[in-house]
């Protein structure tokens, strides 16, 4: 569901549950040094795709990012659930990390993609 | 039977026109293209002569048996080379400069201190600094130190991508370059400053000599030293300058020494001096005083003469003959800029120097063509003929374009030099050879967008750009918007890419807006073509004058270009000659001239 549109331009970052909130800093950095504002909320039962999918169709940005135990997704309103635009592995370094983060924010600026792992787990990676 | 086969072998393509006699004509019945196998002029283009012909009489339903007669061109004994060299080269002594663009810098402003690392700002006496963070510190611990710090913190320089993320967490916001590879060699306990545009803008003080006077006291001598620096900053997001007693940058002018023309003027035979400094335009009109090139050297020990002799080798080594028995007959030349690494930065910093490009073009010796067409005749017991002059062949060849007669002009825009030839309406004709072709503007273009590879040249050369928009949407450089029903693949996003045909999109690498691309690309084609269809229409002209020629048409490589023709076709508007690619029997395009040549003539014999 789309956000009053009072709201301040975001992107969103779905967490699920059961990831420890310490894991998601170095994502948040990476968002933060794109100074892309970022708005965090933690929800039940989800993988990282469908979070951000969810994340995605209700923030004004229309850029969602979903988080859970095992891997980071990122995609756009306008890609279906379940195929994210980009997806990788949770927390494979500091640097990964930050730069999904990036390139979330990077997506609404509409600027080149840093390079990222691919994924440990998911069958669709990308790069 | 009465059928016969024309083919030309050239540098890129090997071409076969199958045709039958019927009455007092001929009548086509196929064509084929393929790749030449070989050098051209070698034994190993039969292979690829085979494979041609036999695609070709398949097209046709027709036997090898069936052939009466193959006719081969008589190549140009022709082969250009091209060779690029920078002329200016910015140095910095005592890193005084780290003008790079990290993508996202922190805070906003000018400040200016003594640079300290901030392991040091404790310790620090009273005073403006500017520090000098590595990667050894997080930023948080920074932004913490900063703001702890009992002197005035006025700026910060950081080897991490951590600008933004520091000055989100100070008290007071300070401009913050950050990403600056190396960091070890910024000196410390000099005077600094630092300047960080807002987004959207450029350095504004950093990038004016008498800003950078007005912040470190500068004398109007010191002032004048400090140009190419404040130049080497135009443009740039953010900026640093740091000052020490004998640091310097400096704009180095390479020697490049002189060209002389060894010919025969429109009054006698002599020798031009022309020095290479003064540009490209003066070398061309050097060139074109001369009525005939027999040579041109360059002056031993500069950087031209070393262009020059790289040049014989490579071309001694492609005919076989000693580099000093090669004579270079025709030259174009280019001015152009290109980026270059500044030498001492601390962050890859670059700058866009001067350059000149050279295209020559050397005579070869005759081509083996008789020992290929014998050897050709021995394999399928056919016979087999050089048949005339590659250049009347093509003219004849030509002629079958809707549209067109005698005067008429071809122009052949190859890889490597330009032909031209004329046939005169009394059926007398004249040809000349030129320097410069495709491979020039590749080699331009690969100069001034400073691209490593030669491939990414060329795929920029032979194909329209367009910039990935969304991850649904390109937009192509005429502006249209084109959307795909799967999302693009996010290493293209963002990104501008050339579009070609099997492939698809291709990221050139390249961080520059599309017009600019579009725009070098442009100019190279008309530098190198539009430029030379002017000087070889009057080389063939009876009259030294482009307005005597009726008709023109472009075959060749370079012809079907999809934007070289339509170049060619306005700059000769001008002087009210009708030009354009042509269409070799209303059906072949620009292709297949000299094949159709071949065969028609044998058809009049």
């Amino acid at each position: 569901m789309p956000q009053a549109t009072q709201e301040r331009p975001v992107i969103r970052l779905h967490v699920n549950e059961h990831v420890d909130l310490p894991r998601l800093r170095d994502l948040v950095l990476g968002i933060e040094e794109e100074a892309v504002p970022v708005f965090v909320e933690v929800t039940s039962d989800g993988d990282a795709a469908h979070l951000a999918h969810q994340a995605s169709v209700q923030a004004t940005l229309e850029i969602g990012i979903g988080v859970d135990t095992q891997d980071i997704a990122v995609t756009t309103s306008k890609l279906p659930d379940g195929a994210p635009y980009l997806i990788t592995g949770l927390n494979l370094s500091a640097a990964n990390d930050r730069n999904i983060g990036a390139n979330a924010a990077r997506l609404v600026k509409r600027n080149p993609l840093l390079p990222i792992e691919r994924s440990p787990h998911a069958g669709a990676g990308n790069h | 039977m009465g059928m016969v086969a024309g083919i030309d072998i050239g540098n890129a393509t090997t071409e076969v026109a199958l045709a039958v006699r019927e009455g007092a004509g001929m009548r086509f019945l196929a064509s084929a293209t393929t790749p030449t196998t070989g050098i051209k002029g070698t034994k190993d283009n039969i292979k690829g002569v085979f494979h041609s012909l036999s695609i070709a009489l398949d097209k046709a339903g027709r036997k090898l048996e069936e052939l009466e007669l193959i006719r081969i061109n008589e190549a140009a004994p022709v082969i250009g080379d091209v060779a690029m060299e920078t002329i200016t080269e910015t140095i910095i002594t005592e890193s005084t400069m780290i003008g790079h663009n990290p993508s996202t810098p922190g805070g906003v402003g000018t400040g200016v201190g003594i640079t300290i690392r901030i392991e040091d700002l404790g310790a620090a006496s009273a005073g403006d600094y500017v520090v000098v963070v590595s990667r050894s510190h997080d930023f948080a611990e920074v932004a913490a130190t900063i703001n702890a710090a009992r002197v005035n913190v006025t700026a910060a320089v950081m080897e991490l991508n951590d600008g933004v993320l520091v000055n989100n967490r100070l008290d007071h916001m300070i401009p913050i370059v950050d990403e600056v590879g190396l960091i070890d060699k910024v000196p410390i306990g000099m005077k600094a400053a630092v300047e960080v545009a807002e987004t959207g803008r450029i350095v504004e003080v950093l990038s004016n000599p008498y800003g950078i006077a007005t912040l470190f006291e500068l004398s109007p001598e010191e002032t004048k030293q400090v140009v190419p620096l404040a130049r080497a900053l135009v443009g740039n997001r953010s900026a640093v300058v740091i000052k020490t007693p004998a640091g310097d940058v400096k704009e180095r002018r390479i020697p490049a020494g002189s060209l002389t023309f060894h010919g025969i003027t429109a009054t006698a035979a002599t020798e031009i001096v022309v020095d290479v400094d003064s540009g490209a335009d003066e070398i061309m009109q050097a060139a074109s005083r001369m009525r005939e090139i027999h040579d041109i050297t360059g002056e031993p020990g500069t950087n031209v003469g070393g262009m020059m002799e790289k040049v014989r080798v490579t071309m001694g080594q492609l005919t076989s003959q000693h580099p000093r028995d090669i004579k270079i007959t025709d030259m174009i030349a280019v001015d152009t800029m290109t980026p270059k690494q500044v030498s001492g930065g601390l962050a890859n910093e670059f700058s866009m120097e001067n350059a000149v490009g050279i295209a020559v073009m050397v005579q070869a010796d005759r081509l083996q063509m008789q020992a290929i067409a014998q050897d050709i005749a021995a394999q399928i017991r056919i016979p087999v003929e050089v048949g005339g002059v590659e250049a009347d062949m093509a003219i004849r060849g030509a002629l079958t374009t809707p549209g067109t007669s005698a005067p008429i002009a071809i122009l052949d825009m190859g890889a490597g030099s330009t032909d031209a030839s004329v046939m005169r309406a009394d059926g007398t004709g004249v040809s000349t050879h030129l320097a410069g072709a495709g491979n020039m503007v590749t080699l331009m273009i690969q100069t001034e967008l400073g691209l490593d590879a030669w491939d990414a040249a060329e795929d920029v050369k032979r194909h329209p750009l367009a910039k990935v928009e969304t991850v649904f949407s390109i937009r192509h450089e005429d502006g249209s918007v084109q959307f795909f029903d799967e999302p693009l693949p996010p290493h293209l996003y963002a990104r501008v890419v050339v579009i070609k045909p099997e492939e698809g999109l291709v990221p050139i690498g390249v961080d520059l807006p599309v017009d600019a691309i579009r725009n070098i690309r442009i100019r190279a084609k008309e530098r190198v073509f539009v430029a030379n269809a002017v000087r070889a229409l009057r080389r063939v002209s009876p009259t030294d004058n482009v307005r005597d020629i009726d008709f023109v048409v472009l075959v060749g490589g370079s012809a079907l270009d999809f934007e070289i023709p339509q170049l060619v076709t306005k700059a000769l508007a001008e002087y009210r000659v009708v030009a354009g690619r042509a269409n070799i029997r209303g059906t072949e395009g620009p292709r297949n001239a000299v094949a159709t040549g071949l065969a028609l003539s044998w058809g009049e014999q």
